[in-house]
């Protein structure tokens, strides 16, 4: 019968009730389309700066990090590779030399970074081979043909075919050069890569830098959820550790963008607790509102015998019908606009412009809304938490009503 | 009748409101048997009210001793308070006090259902409860539906249904017409006498004093009168 008598009391001022549930419904929505787009947008933001760097676990020669050169290396990468493409939630693992280089033409020079990489292997995987504009992809891991960005073409004036010369120093220190030919130019609209990065085959790097068939300086890993980074990366140390290497996480190798994001989550984060304040007083207020404007009434049903503890749970269970009404009209409200943001998103270009580059990862201007369960659970969870909390003050109150104030006249 | 069920002792009641002291009770004396039929009567302010709200429980006596069934009020916890109220102490309001959210039936259902009755058994009484205050045929009305008198007639019911030892009713024909006044009457005469149930009425009432088998008279806190017929 509480049950029963706290549902029907809920519907006694049901304008009020309504006002209330949509506050909720308002303050979950806001919720979830805040996070669920800012998900979508660190998911996106991390899986460019991944795709166009790293990976999501990258693993390099131990002591790199402190001490970067061609001398170091990490050994049998071919088998390293194959092993870690064998390990659950991972989605590729490609085999890169990185390094710098000086870029000549006859006229005129400019510092590269180099990445060498395996053509047929990357493709699909690796972001700049996707933005090749002019020309053609490296066809082999032998030529000597290099892909360059745009802003170098133009910085060095180079055009399809045209020759190249690479210096830079060899496993031993010794300085190398080799000369190449452009086979395609591309521009992904991040200055900072295509003015720098020079894309060559990874097996005439090798032979350039005086490496063996299977060294490498980097394992570039993809996760099949960018979240497991730091996981995979604890879980690959001991393997990697045979190989010479070490694994680290994108958020290490590039803390620009992790700072990025979690710059943008505390803003967001507080954003939210903000929201959740505002909706958690509106409770707080309609809940109390009912319990004062009830006084008399409980005044009675303690006079009767019911005992303080079950008034107390009867506002309680009230308020927890409130929680469950609510998050039922926060869902129909929620769902079609996350299905709407998920399938169709926001379209920020005409705000924002096409090319956006943050922390120097391209972003796509089209936002759109990914949901993790945990995310969903954690503030499914807080909002029903949030009205429950908001009930307990009024339910303590209800529970210390005495019943000769209240009823005034026996 | 030796059977005392309320006993009040030299009982003072003092309220204190800014700097002013006010008396309502001035060292009340009174012993109610189990089974009788009293009304407390006596003009606006003269205690009535303070009387039966100490003698419910409700309230607290600024002096003196007060017993229900031979047990000292100020020697139980607010729970063996709440308590005694649910199991031994009916309440009439003078403004019906239904719960509103509460059908008739389950106005009446209520203080069994505290009192964790079963299901099944709590029915039937109310049923039978209902059908004796001529309410059967409304149990699934809400208290907006229906008339003062019948309101009061439920919380009869709900005041009787879990056969108290004692009933403590302010003013139950104050807020109804004479006829209904009389009808209620009949029905709390007819539970008092078939179930013997003890009523404690506080009532300007005249119809109501000239049915009660006693009449205490109050007058500023103190007995002026108490006649037994």
């Amino acid at each position: 019968m509480i049950a029963r008598m706290a549902w029907r009391n809920l519907w006694r001022n049901r304008r009020r009730t309504i006002i209330t549930l949509v506050s909720i419904a308002f303050g979950f929505l806001l919720a979830i389309t805040f996070t669920s787009l800012s998900d979508g947008s660190y998911g996106q933001m991390i899986d460019t700066a991944a795709r166009m760097g790293t990976g999501h676990v990258t693993i390099e020669p131990q002591g790199y990090r402190d001490k970067p050169g061609p001398d170091l290396v990490v050994r049998d990468t071919g088998q390293l590779a194959q092993k870690v493409r064998a390990m659950p939630g991972i989605e590729n693992a490609t085999i890169r030399i990185v390094g710098q280089a000086m870029a000549a033409t006859s006229s005129d020079s400019t510092g590269a970074g180099i990445i060498a990489l395996d053509p047929e292997s990357e493709q699909g995987v690796f972001f700049l081979l996707n933005h090749v504009v002019e020309g053609q992809q490296l066809a082999s891991r032998e030529e000597k043909k290099v892909l360059i960005g745009k802003g170098m073409a133009r910085c060095l004036d180079l055009n399809l075919g045209k020759k190249l010369v690479l210096t830079t120093t060899d496993k031993t220190g010794e300085i190398v050069s080799g000369l190449v030919r452009v086979a395609g130019i591309f521009s992904t609209g991040v200055d900072e890569a295509d003015k720098y990065i020079i894309i060559v085959p990874i097996d005439y790097m090798r032979k350039l830098l005086g490496y063996s068939k299977n060294e490498a300086t980097q394992v570039a890993v993809y996760l099949n959820d960018r979240r497991d980074a730091e996981e995979k990366s604890h879980t690959l140390t001991p393997l990697v550790a045979a190989y010479d290497g070490t694994a680290l996480p994108w958020s290490v190798m590039m803390p620009d963008v992790a700072g990025l994001i979690l710059m943008d989550s505390i803003g967001n984060y507080f954003f939210q607790v903000f929201i959740f304040l505002l909706v958690g007083a509106g409770i707080l207020n309609t809940v109390l509102m009912g319990v004062m404007e009830r006084l008399r009434e409980f005044g009675i049903m303690l006079a009767v015998g019911m005992s303080p503890g079950k008034l107390w749970r009867m506002i309680m269970t009230e308020t927890f019908w409130l929680a469950v009404v609510g998050l039922l009209v926060s869902l129909v409200l929620s769902v079609p606009v996350y299905w709407y943001l998920h399938k169709y998103g926001i379209d920020t270009s005409a705000w924002l412009g096409e090319d956006q580059v943050y922390g120097g990862v391209l972003f796509d201007p089209l936002m759109k809304a990914v949901f993790y369960l945990d995310h969903a659970i954690l503030i499914f969870g807080g909002v029903f938490i949030l009205i429950l909390a908001a009930g307990l003050y009024p339910a303590f109150l209800a529970a210390r009503t005495r019943p000769v104030e209240t009823i005034k006249v026996l | 009748m030796n059977n005392t069920i309320v006993k009040m002792q030299d009982v003072k009641k003092i309220y204190h409101q800014d700097s002013v002291s006010e008396h309502a009770l001035r060292g009340l004396n009174l012993e109610v048997c189990a089974g009788e039929f009293t009304a407390i009567c006596g003009p606006s302010g003269s205690g009535k009210t303070t009387a039966l709200n100490i003698i419910g429980a409700l309230d607290t006596p600024t002096e003196g001793i007060i017993e229900v069934e031979g047990k000292d009020l100020a020697d139980l916890s607010k729970t063996e308070l709440a308590r005694m109220r649910l199991n031994r102490i009916g309440f009439i309001f003078q403004a019906y006090n239904l719960i509103p959210v509460l059908s008739a039936f389950e106005n009446a259902e209520f203080v069994l259902m505290l009192r964790g009755i079963p299901e099944k058994e709590r029915k039937e009484k109310v049923r039978a409860m209902l059908e004796k205050v001529g309410m059967a045929d409304m149990g699934d009305r809400r208290p907006d539906q229906l008339s003062g008198g019948q309101q009061q007639r439920v919380a009869i019911a709900r005041a009787v249904v879990a056969e108290p030892a004692l009933v403590l009713a302010d003013e139950p024909t104050a807020n109804v017409d004479s006829k209904t006044a009389d009808s209620l009457l009949d029905l709390m005469e007819r539970l008092n006498k078939e179930r013997d149930v003890t009523f404690l009425f506080s009532t300007h009432d005249h119809r109501v004093m000239d049915r009660a088998a006693r009449v205490v008279t109050l007058t500023d806190g103190t007995i002026t009168e108490d006649i037994r017929r």
